[in-house]
């Protein structure tokens, strides 16, 4: 029950903090075996959920600390994934290119903002939920959110920039 | 305002979470500054790109990994789930400590000498005991003694103040 209703969300936020699938199904695997190690500590009284994304999140995090020096590249973003059918092909065009810009920019980002960042805007999770996850305060991020996407509109512009004058 | 502070208030601003006096002040810098402007352009693209960013599914192998971890799981503390309890904790410690002079014992190059001065060690405790247990012997012997004779000298007390009472 468990794996059929986390194991998109949780694939998912692996993929998008780490940018590689094979690896984002490792770190599935391992945190899922983690929840089962760690399910006899889980307080009733609290969100599961959160709590899941917590445990989720800080071995992400502990992962990424460990291997940073060997990572740097992301997957290529894949034009498959963008099938959206609500805009028009020139629209799309122009998202596309600019999802592989922010995909690849996401690892220009430190471990906590990605995070945060990944929670906020590709997990649509309200201010609060992340501050629970996190637990951190609401207004630290707000503030990590606001320099994420900061960061990541700078990359975005300077990249445009530079091929205007290409 | 200066355009560092502007940024700040920038993602509040498009995620329209700002109070009213905030608002406005943003609003007029941005009509007048085309650099804060522009950033606001860009934020607006990343927002929106990573709003739509697609969500992967789960491959087939994936899932049945994962399907299979409480059952492996299960068979991995099959044995040891009992030895684990924290009930177990000491006898499990007194047994490594057992365990390790054991090994000192029947691994140790020098194992005759230990062997002797173990046996001795033994000898000395043994006529130890055999002294004490003398010893106490002894000592209950004295005390019988000790006890007959207040015995006797409190019935002698007694016959004395009985015949002094018919006087």
């Amino acid at each position: 029950m468990l794996v059929n209703h986390y194991s998109k969300r949780i694939f998912n936020l692996a993929y998008q903090f780490s940018g590689s699938h094979p690896e984002s199904e490792d770190l599935t695997q391992e945190i899922f075996l983690k929840l089962y190690y760690t399910l006899q500590k889980y307080d009733f009284s609290k969100d599961f959920t959160a709590w899941f994304l917590t445990l989720a999140k800080n071995h992400l995090i502990d992962h990424y600390r460990k291997t940073k020096w060997e990572r740097t590249k992301r997957d290529d973003f894949n034009d498959y994934y963008l099938a959206s059918t609500f805009e028009s092909p020139e629209n799309r065009v122009m998202k596309t290119e600019n999802q592989k810009i922010i995909w690849k920019g996401l690892n220009h980002l430190s471990s906590e903002i990605r995070m945060v960042l990944i929670l906020r805007d590709i997990q649509e999770k309200t201010y609060e939920e992340i501050a629970t996850i996190m637990d951190l305060p609401l207004g630290t991020i707000k503030s990590r959110v606001n320099r994420g996407r900061l960061q990541l509109a700078k990359i975005l512009k300077d990249k445009k920039e530079k091929e205007n004058e290409v | 305002m200066k355009c560092e502070k502007i940024e700040e208030f920038l993602s509040l601003y498009l995620e329209n979470e700002l109070t009213t006096e905030e608002k406005t002040a943003v609003k007029n810098h941005l009509q007048t500054c085309p650099s804060c402007s522009s950033l606001l352009s860009s934020l607006e693209e990343v927002h929106d790109s990573l709003i739509d960013f697609p969500e992967l599914e789960v491959s087939k192998d994936l899932r049945q990994r994962l399907q299979a971890i409480p059952r492996k799981k299960k068979k991995f503390n099959l044995g040891l789930d009992f030895f684990l309890r924290p009930s177990l904790q000491p006898v499990l410690a007194v047994a490594s400590i057992f365990f390790v002079l054991i090994s000192f014992y029947f691994f140790h190059p020098d194992k005759k000498s230990i062997h002797q001065s173990l046996e001795q060690q033994l000898h000395l405790g043994y006529s130890k005991v055999v002294k004490l247990y003398s010893k106490a012997g002894y000592l209950k012997q004295d005390l019988s003694a000790f006890k007959d004779n207040f015995l006797d000298s409190l019935q002698q007390q007694k016959t004395s103040l009985l015949g002094g009472n018919e006087d």
